[in-house]
C-alpha cells in the first residue's frame, strides 16, 4: 500500500517536472518548438489577461446587470487555467521527447474553442439585448 | 546541416512574448485611474513583472543567440507559470469589483 502511495506522488510529481537526466536529449529543434509552444499559450494567456481588463474598463454595460464584470472575470479565470495547462504541457511533452514517447494530446485547445464558441455566443446575445 | 532558423524563431518568440506582457500592465495603468490603490499596486506590480521578464528574454535570446540550445530551466517555465497565474486571480478580483 506504501509503495502504490509513493508511485502516485512519483507520478504527481513527473506530471509537473522535468527530470533533465532521464531519457536522452532530443533533437534540440524539437526542443526549441516545445518552448516556441509554450511561449505562444503564455502570449494568449496575457492578452486573455489584457482583454479582460480592457472589457472591464472600455466596453460599455450590458442589460443584463454584472454582465461585462462576469465576461472580464471569465477572461481572467481562463488565463490562469490555460497558463497551467500550458506548463503541464510543455514539461510532459519534453519528458516524452527524451523518452521517445508519442507526444501528449493538447487540452488546451478544446477548452479554448469551447469557452470561445460560448462567449461569442453569449455576447453576440448581450449585443443584441442591448 | 544545422537550423539555425530554429533559434531566430525562438528567439523572436521570446521577444513576442516580452512585448505582450507590456500590454497587460498598460492596460491596468489606465483601469487604475479612480479606483483604490490596490488595483494602482497591482498595476506597478505587473510593470516590474513585465520588466523582469524582458530581462529573462534578453539573457534567454543571448545564450541561444550564442548556440547553447538546451531546454528552458524547468524552474523559470514554473515562475512564469506561477507569477501570471497570480496576476490572473488578482485581475479576477479587480475586474469582479
Amino acid at each position: 500500500m506504501e509503495g502504490s502511495e509513493e508511485d502516485r506522488a512519483t507520478r504527481r510529481a513527473r506530471k509537473w517536472s522535468i527530470d533533465l537526466e532521464s531519457g536522452e536529449e532530443p533533437d534540440y529543434r524539437f526542443t526549441l518548438a516545445n518552448e516556441r509552444t509554450f511561449l505562444a499559450w503564455v502570449r494568449t494567456s496575457l492578452a486573455l489577461l489584457a482583454g479582460a481588463v480592457a472589457i472591464r474598463e472600455f466596453v460599455e454595460s450590458f442589460a443584463f446587470r454584472g454582465a461585462r464584470r462576469g465576461i472580464a472575470a471569465c477572461a481572467a479565470g481562463l488565463s490562469a487555467v490555460l497558463l497551467v495547462l500550458a506548463y503541464r504541457r510543455w514539461v510532459r511533452a519534453q519528458r516524452a521527447m527524451r523518452m521517445r514517447e508519442p507526444l501528449p494530446p493538447s487540452v488546451g485547445i478544446p477548452i479554448v474553442a469551447s469557452v470561445l464558441t460560448v462567449s461569442a455566443i453569449v455576447i453576440g446575445v448581450l449585443v443584441i439585448l442591448g | 546541416m544545422t537550423d539555425g532558423l530554429a533559434s531566430e524563431r525562438t528567439r523572436e518568440a521570446w521577444a513576442r512574448t516580452a512585448l505582450a506582457a507590456l500590454v497587460y500592465p498598460i492596460v491596468l495603468v489606465r483601469s487604475a485611474e479612480g479606483r483604490a490603490w490596490p488595483v494602482a499596486a497591482l498595476a506597478v506590480l505587473a510593470m516590474v513583472a513585465a520588466g523582469a521578464l524582458s530581462v529573462l528574454c534578453g539573457v534567454r535570446t543571448r545564450r541561444l543567440a550564442n548556440g547553447a540550445v538546451g531546454p528552458l530551466a524547468p524552474s523559470v517555465g514554473l515562475g512564469i507559470t506561477v507569477v501570471t497565474a497570480l496576476f490572473a486571480a488578482a485581475t479576477v478580483g479587480v475586474v469582479a469589483t
